[in-house]
C-alpha cells in the first residue's frame, strides 16, 4: 500500500515538474509529456484497480490544467458543446493504462523492453485519439508531417524517459519490500479449470 | 478479467460518465480551483523561461535596469496605440461632423499586460498573460500587440480567464482562431485563421473564402472586417504571400505581422463604456498608412 501511495505521490509531482518542461520550437513544439510517461510506466507497476483509480486521479487533473474550452462552430456554441470534452484525457488514461496490464508480467519477469516500448507506443495512440477527435469535430483529417513529427518526437521522449521512471519505481518497490505482483488482468482459472 | 476488476471498471465508467455531464460553469469552476493551485508553478516556469532566452540571448544585465526597460517599453507601446486611437478619433469626428450623423463613440479601452508563459498546450497554440478577472478581462476579448511604427495587429483572443491575475489567450495562429477579415486595397471579404494545430515554428496564416475571381496579389495586407461579435476593425493580420483560385474561391497563405515567436508585451481591448469590444460602432485603428512590419 505504500508503494501505491508513493507511486501516485511522484504521479501528482509530476504536474509540477510538466510545467517546467520546455517544448521544442524546432521540432514543432514536441515536448516530453512527462505525466502521461510516469502514468504509463505506473501502469505496469500497480495492479489493474489501482491503475483506474492512478487514470481517474492523473486524468482528472491534467484536464484541471490543461483542457481548453475551445467550441466548433456556432451551433456548438449554442449548446455548449467543446472539441474535446472535459474528462477524455481520463478514458484515454483508462484505456492505454489497460492495454499496459496486458505486460505487466514482463515487468515483473524483469523484462523491461515491452513495457518501455508500450509506453512510446501508448502516448503515440492517445496523443492520435485526441488529434482525431479534433479533426472529426473539425470535419477533416488534415495530418501534414509537422502533425507527424510532433506525435513520434513527443513519444519518442516519453520512449527514452520510461527507462528511467521504471527504475525508479523498481527502486521505490525494493526499497519498501514491496514486490510488484505479475498477473494483470490475465484470465485466472481454479484447479477445475473454471475461471475464477 | 474476473468479476472484481469488471465491477472497477464498472465504477470507472459511471464515474467517467459522471464528469461527463458536468456543464461548461461548473467545469470552469472546477479549473479556477485547479488552476489556483498550479499559477505560482505557471508563473515559475515562465519566469526560468524568460531567463534562460535571456541568459541564451544576451548578456545579463541588472534585475532593477531591466525592470525598469520593460516598463518603459510598454508606456511607449501604449501611447503608440493611442496616438492611432487619437488620430482616429479625429478623423471620424471630421467624417461624422460632415455627415451631420454624429454618433457618440468611445476609446479604446486598453489594458497593457504581458505572456507570462508561451508554451502551447498539447493541440492548441496558447499562451498565458498576467492579467485576468481582477481587471474585468473575460473571454473573448481581442488581444492586439503593436506593429512597425503606428499599426496594431491582432494576437489572438481571451480564450480562458485562469484567476485574479492570469488568462489564456488563443493565438491567431491556431486553427481555431477565426477573424472575418478583408484586404485592404480590393476589400474583398475572407476568413483568417491559423494552420491545423502544428505549426507553430514561423507560423503562418490562411485566408479563405475569398471570392473566386478576387483581386490580390503578393504583399497585400489584410486587416480584420470588423463582422461578427468578437474582433474589432482594421487590425492588422496579415501579408499575403502566396494565393491559388480554386473553383468556387480563392485561398491565400499568409505571413501574420505580428511577431509570434517574440510576444511578450500585448494589449487587451477591454469593453468601452458604450458597450462591447466588439459592438460594429466600436472605434477602430487606423492602419491604413501603417504596415512597416
Amino acid at each position: 500500500m505504500i508503494f501505491y501511495a508513493s507511486a501516485l505521490f511522484v504521479l501528482i509531482c509530476s504536474f509540477i515538474f510538466q510545467e517546467f518542461i520546455p517544448a521544442l520550437p524546432w521540432a514543432h513544439y514536441s515536448t516530453l509529456l512527462l505525466v502521461h510517461t510516469i502514468f504509463y510506466t505506473s501502469a505496469v507497476c500497480v495492479p489493474f484497480p489501482i491503475m483506474l483509480g492512478f487514470a481517474f486521479v492523473a486524468g482528472y487533473i491534467w484536464d484541471c490544467r490543461y483542457y481548453l474550452p475551445v467550441q466548433t462552430g456556432e451551433a456548438a456554441a449554442m449548446t455548449g458543446q467543446f472539441e474535446i470534452p472535459f474528462g477524455m484525457t481520463i478514458l484515454i488514461f483508462g484505456i492505454m493504462g489497460a492495454v499496459l496490464q496486458g505486460v505487466r508480467p514482463f515487468f515483473g519477469r524483469g523484462r523491461w523492453e515491452l513495457p518501455i516500448f508500450m509506453v512510446g507506443v501508448c502516448t503515440l495512440v492517445g496523443l492520435l485519439i485526441q488529434f482525431l477527435v479534433i479533426s472529426f469535430q473539425r470535419g477533416d483529417f488534415g495530418m501534414g508531417s509537422e502533425f507527424w513529427v510532433y506525435v513520434f518526437l513527443t513519444s519518442f521522449f516519453s520512449l527514452l524517459v520510461a527507462p528511467l521512471i521504471l527504475f525508479l519505481f523498481s527502486r521505490i518497490a525494493g526499497a519498501l519490500n514491496h514486490k510488484i505482483y505479475v498477473d494483470g488482468i490475465a484470465r485466472r482459472y481454479n484447479s477445475h479449470g473454471d475461471t475464477i | 478479467m474476473n468479476r472484481l476488476n469488471l465491477a472497477y471498471v464498472a465504477i470507472f465508467v459511471v464515474l467517467l460518465i459522471w464528469i461527463g455531464f458536468f456543464e461548461s460553469q461548473k467545469v470552469e469552476r472546477i479549473q479556477r480551483g485547479a488552476l489556483a493551485i498550479f499559477s505560482p508553478f505557471i508563473k515559475a516556469s515562465g519566469r526560468v523561461s524568460n531567463t534562460a532566452s535571456t541568459l541564451e540571448g544576451r548578456q545579463m544585465t541588472y534585475s532593477q535596469l531591466e525592470e525598469a526597460y520593460i516598463a518603459s517599453r510598454r508606456e511607449r507601446d501604449q501611447l503608440r496605440i493611442e496616438m492611432l486611437q487619437l488620430e482616429e478619433v479625429t478623423s471620424e469626428n471630421d467624417e461624422l461632423r460632415k455627415a451631420l450623423d454624429y454618433k457618440a463613440r468611445s476609446p479604446l479601452n486598453l489594458l497593457p499586460t504581458r505572456v507570462v508563459n508561451r508554451k502551447p498546450l498539447t493541440w492548441y497554440n496558447t499562451v498565458v498573460i498576467n492579467k485576468g478577472s481582477a481587471d474585468g478581462v473575460a473571454a473573448d476579448l481581442p488581444v492586439i500587440a503593436p506593429v512597425g511604427k503606428d499599426g496594431a495587429g491582432l494576437v489572438g483572443k481571451v480564450t480562458e480567464v485562469l484567476s485574479a491575475n492570469s488568462s489564456v489567450v488563443l493565438l491567431l495562429t491556431d486553427e481555431m482562431c477565426q477573424v472575418p477579415a478583408v484586404m485592404e486595397e480590393s476589400e474583398d471579404q475572407g476568413i483568417v485563421s491559423g494552420e491545423r494545430t502544428l505549426v507553430r515554428h514561423s507560423p503562418t496564416l490562411r485566408l479563405r473564402y475569398l471570392a473566386k475571381e478576387a483581386d490580390l496579389e503578393s504583399g497585400d495586407l489584410v486587416v480584420s472586417s470588423g463582422v461578427g461579435e468578437v474582433f474589432g476593425k482594421n487590425l492588422l493580420l496579415g501579408k499575403v504571400r502566396e494565393f491559388k483560385r480554386g473553383v468556387i474561391d480563392t485561398e491565400a497563405i499568409l505571413v501574420p505581422v505580428v511577431d509570434f515567436e517574440n510576444l511578450e508585451d500585448v494589449f487587451i481591448m477591454l469593453p468601452n463604456a458604450a458597450g462591447s469590444a466588439s459592438s460594429s460602432d466600436q472605434a477602430s485603428v487606423n492602419v491604413s498608412s501603417s504596415v512597416g512590419g
